[in-house]
């Protein structure tokens, strides 16, 4: 056979190979890795809603933990999950759609949101997706704020391909513990003079002690952190404008 | 056979470290080293993918044509790549959700290409294999020593358990550890990998004086 046609043939032949061992590898994987992907988002929801197994405490975990490092038994993760988290899909109203048409971000007439409950069965918070673009591509994010839009209760970042060990740091405790109890007041109009969110080189004080509208931003990932900022200050009011709109039958769901 | 084998043990995992003598896969060992366990399971996986592309290679070593032998390296080093993703995706899915990009990275690690090419493509499957699985542990050992120190020093933690503050408050320093900052950044890495580089070249290097 002439050695051109006989490349073309081998690597035809090579690849299709190939191909089957990996569609069959993940054939035979979809199904559990689809389950264990379900823990992860239930696991992001219990982070950012600030709900820990009984016997950690987040103020005992390292800087450098991850959401994934948190000890949950699955069977507790489930049942928490199924009593404290509601999810409801709410129509977007007209003043809003017409908000997004004209930014060019319309793509659908409602929002899934999820309600976190307290452990007496009453509205703690609100949470929903965020997605934005980071240095080299999206991130996307589970935010949950205060029943009153005040305060941020907490935030997960889920899918993330920042440069390792610096923007990909964002996945760390250290970072997302400054957006515990963060004052989202901008946003409602209270300060207009402030911007809504701001990233700072050094905050010394958390904004559980004392809320303040600023985030601690990553050394040597300033590009990631403008992508967060951009991505909070663009998905968060639209929320936040959903659920004030919302709020009637919001209440006839509890 | 035995003394070859030997031979590639020795060269591999210190005369001839594909990272402190050969300068290969350097951007990851930048990348992943300020954490211990994510630099275990990136050595790991690497040594995994190495061994198995090795044995592939050398198995088709006759039958490859020369001008798409590359395509073929490429091809088979991506396809266990994405073996070893999905099987962290089933097994320890949470790592996996850690480690991010870091697994996709391996796919881009010049030291695989630079085997395959260099010596498995012209030698025995078995040898070719010995010569992946040594070549993917002298690449970790390295990696694992900096990730320690970075680690241990950018965050005061060995594998996430939190060490420095209970040592510096035994000392009398109630404040606990400062974390350096310099460390778990990409400086601190290169800092690092310079000053290992240049200790165990050193060591090398006295040791062939004595020799000679």
């Amino acid at each position: 056979m002439n050695k051109k046609w006989f490349a073309i043939f081998f690597m035809i032949l090579v690849t299709a190979f190939f191909i089957t061992i990996l569609s069959t590898v993940h054939e035979i994987s979809k199904d559990r890795i689809q389950e264990k992907e379900q823990i992860q988002f239930y696991r992001s929801i219990s982070y950012a809603s600030r709900i820990f197994p009984e016997d950690i405490k987040e103020e005992n975990l390292p800087a450098s933990s991850t959401t994934a490092d948190i000890d949950w038994n699955e069977e507790n993760l489930l049942e928490i999950f199924q009593n404290r988290i509601r999810f409801v899909r709410l129509p977007i109203v007209s003043s809003t759609k017409q908000l997004l048409e004209t930014r060019g971000s319309f793509t659908s007439d409602s929002a899934d949101i999820f309600i976190v409950l307290n452990e007496n069965g009453e509205r703690e918070g609100y949470g929903f997706p965020l997605r934005g673009k980071g240095l080299w591509g999206t991130i996307r994010a589970i935010a949950v704020v205060s029943s009153d839009l005040t305060r941020m209760v907490g935030i997960d970042f889920t899918e993330q391909s920042e440069t390792p060990g610096l923007g990909a740091r964002i996945m760390e405790s250290g970072f997302k513990y400054h957006f515990r109890g963060l004052d989202l007041s901008g946003f409602l109009g209270e300060h207009p003079e402030e911007k809504p969110i701001e990233m700072v080189a050094r905050k010394e004080t958390s904004n559980l002690a004392y809320s303040t509208n600023r985030v601690e931003a990553i050394t040597g990932a300033t590009q990631t952190c403008l992508g967060i900022l951009k991505m909070l200050n663009t998905d968060l009011p639209f929320y936040l404008d959903v659920i004030q709109e919302n709020e009637r039958l919001i209440k006839t769901i509890d | 056979m035995k003394s070859k084998a030997i031979d590639i043990i020795k060269e591999d995992l210190w005369k001839n470290n594909p990272v402190t003598v050969q300068i290969l896969g350097i951007c990851s060992t930048l990348a992943v080293t300020n954490i211990f366990l994510n630099t275990l399971l990136m050595g790991l996986g690497l040594t995994f993918v190495m061994a198995f592309s090795a044995l592939t290679i050398s198995l088709l070593r006759y039958v490859i044509p020369q001008r798409v032998r590359m395509m073929v390296q490429v091809l088979v080093i991506s396809s266990f790549v994405i073996i070893v993703d999905l099987s962290l995706k089933t097994t320890v899915s949470h790592i996996s959700r850690a480690l991010g990009p870091y697994v996709g990275l391996i796919i881009t690690n010049c030291i695989i290409m630079g085997r395959l090419e260099a010596f498995a493509s012209s030698n025995k499957p078995g040898i070719a294999f010995l010569d992946g699985i040594m070549s993917g542990i002298g690449y970790s050992w390295i990696l694992l020593v900096i990730a320690f120190f970075r680690e241990l020093l950018g965050f005061g933690t060995v594998v996430g358990i939190q060490v420095m503050d209970p040592l510096m408050q035994t000392i009398g320093v109630t404040e606990g550890w400062t974390s350096w900052a310099f460390m778990i950044m990409a400086p601190g890495g290169f800092f690092m990998l310079a000053l290992f580089i240049w200790v165990s070249n050193s060591m090398a290097m006295g040791h062939r004086n004595m020799e000679n």
